[in-house]
């Protein structure tokens, strides 16, 4: 039906690429951190290669490169597909490619250099958040405008979980972000105290909610049936999983800010909505994991699909995780440990970098017009990668419980059992299988960047019948 | 306020159970299966071009 339509592929190609690359950046940025929080002496006494300048450079680098860059390439690939048309604008598409690439490389250098407004996942500065806006506005008129001029009169499921995260996305980001700016390199935030903190972590949790979920699960709704080659498993069930993720996720913020000046309410109301979560997401899991149904042999072969159900598998243990910790009496125990470290890498690495990297897989050799150069260096890439997520997230569980009990525990006569340092003394084995972990993660990214490169220099195959070419 | 913010919440709950009736609505049957198979039509291989944007 789309013989006729020559979709903007070149922007798809550019983010996909990009993907790889800044995937590889902030993982090393990970991996040289949790070096240094195994052997501080690892920061050289040089300020900008401390702890506390190169954390935010990792998870920005993460979250908003590598996982950025996959949701503009994939949300792009995608509404061009299922709506039957180009898109809108290729001007603004273009725009938001080196737009949001200007943004990681200003992050990159601000970052270290200790320019930050201190808010988690929403350091940067307020030139840098303009240019967020401006990119973003262009995004959302690029994907509207493209579900606007739709032939296919449906809207996919998928296109549903990617408008909701971009329109989420600017919210939070124009509200959270409001300043005042004091000098080119420093703002001070519209708001003060506990209603700082409040709005903080309402952006937080929601970047969790929709940039690191609602976007990704329109890759699983969109990458699953197409890898599986069959339809979804339950078409109402993903409506019904939109819906109830978005009317419930924007009130989970709170659960971040138990045992704080927050009012014990709302700290009460971010818990329960929390819990409530755990039905939406479940419901999406099983969704995506039962569209094998009946293609359950594909899994024992196919590597693209390994990564794309294994990362819905680590979707439902994160979505459990998560809910249960937000129990105000379990948090009391995880709140500031290593198992909220294990948590978040489990969804981070597991959920959000597998289906990245499945749905990489899947576009990088089709926009190059090539096959996958290896099937068994894939293999080898999401062994590994799965090695390294049990290293990293089982090391940080026992850490981060342990960790929990030594802080709590009391003698007798009423002092503590443990000093801090025997604490930190105690996490240190974890510490090191934690960095051995990162590395198998990162290794296997070094696999698919050679994979990949080897994909797309490979010589072009011979032209053949188009008829043919569609059975491939 | 509080009273808006109540009829507020009531509102978008009701929203939320209509539009989950709707999507278990018979009517809809029909409809959601043509449209879960909306990936499958489209023929990547053939019809995707990486002409210049």
């Amino acid at each position: 039906m789309n013989e006729t339509v020559e979709y903007n592929d070149k922007v798809v190609q550019q983010f996909a690429i990009m993907t790889v690359v800044w995937g590889i950046v902030g993982m090393l940025v990970g991996v040289v951190i949790a070096a240094q929080l195994a052997w501080p002496a690892l920061n050289f006494d040089i300020a900008w290669l401390t702890f506390g300048r190169l954390r935010p450079l990792h998870t920005n680098a993460v979250i908003f490169a590598f996982g950025g860059c996959a949701l503009f390439a994939t949300s792009y690939y995608v509404v061009q597909r299922t709506c039957g048309v180009r898109l809108f604008s290729d001007f603004l598409a273009s725009l938001t490619f080196w737009g949001w690439q200007t943004v990681i490389v200003l992050a990159a250098i601000t970052l270290p250099l200790g320019i930050t407004t201190s808010k988690e996942y929403a350091e940067l500065e307020w030139p840098i958040d303009i240019l967020i806006t401006i990119i973003w506005v262009s995004y959302a008129v690029v994907f509207f405008g493209t579900i606007l001029k739709r032939k296919i009169p449906h809207i996919y499921v998928a296109n549903w979980f990617f408008a909701g995260f971009i329109l989420a996305v600017a919210v939070l980001h124009v509200m959270n972000s409001a300043a005042m700016p004091v000098t080119l390199f420093k703002s001070y935030s519209a708001y003060a105290g506990v209603q700082d903190a409040m709005v903080q972590w309402w952006y937080g949790h929601n970047a969790v909610g929709f940039f690191l979920t609602a976007g990704f699960l329109g890759i699983m709704y969109y990458f699953i049936p197409k890898q599986a080659n069959r339809p979804v498993y339950s078409y109402r069930l993903s409506v019904v999983h939109f819906w109830a993720l978005v009317f419930t996720y924007i009130w989970a913020g709170p659960h971040h800010l138990h045992y704080t000046a927050l009012p014990d309410w709302a700290q009460s109301l971010g818990m329960v909505f929390s819990l409530i979560l755990l039905a939406p997401s479940w419901g999406g899991m099983v969704n995506g994991i039962m569209t094998l149904s009946g293609a359950w042999e594909k899994l024992r072969s196919d590597p693209i699909l390994k990564f794309l159900v294994v990362s819905v598998s680590f979707y439902g243990m994160s979505t459990f995780e998560g809910p249960m910790m937000s129990i105000k009496t379990v948090n009391a125990l995880s709140h500031y440990t290593d198992w909220t470290i294990g948590h978040v890498h489990s969804g981070a690495l597991g959920w959000v970098g597998f289906i990245s990297i499945g749905a990489m897989y899947y576009l990088i050799p089709r926009l190059a017009g090539r096959e996958l150069y290896s099937i068994r260096l894939a293999n080898v890439h999401f062994l590994v990668a799965t090695i390294g997520i049990v290293l990293y997230i089982t090391a940080m569980w026992v850490s981060g419980i342990m960790q929990g009990l030594m802080w709590r525990a009391v003698n007798p006569d009423g002092t503590l059992t443990y000093s801090f340092i025997e604490s930190v003394q105690a996490m240190h084995p974890f510490y090191i299988i934690r960095f051995m972990g990162g590395l198998l993660y990162l290794g296997g990214m070094l696999l698919m960047a050679y994979n990949l490169a080897r994909t797309i220099y490979s010589p072009a195959p011979a032209p053949q019948p188009r008829a043919q070419a569609a059975t491939g | 306020m509080e009273t808006f913010h109540t009829i507020w919440t009531a509102l978008l709950m009701i929203l939320f159970i209509l539009i989950f009736f709707r999507a278990w609505s018979r009517k809809r049957v029909q409809e959601y299966d043509e449209a879960s198979h909306i990936p499958l039509k489209d023929d990547d291989l053939t019809s995707g071009s990486s002409k210049d944007g």
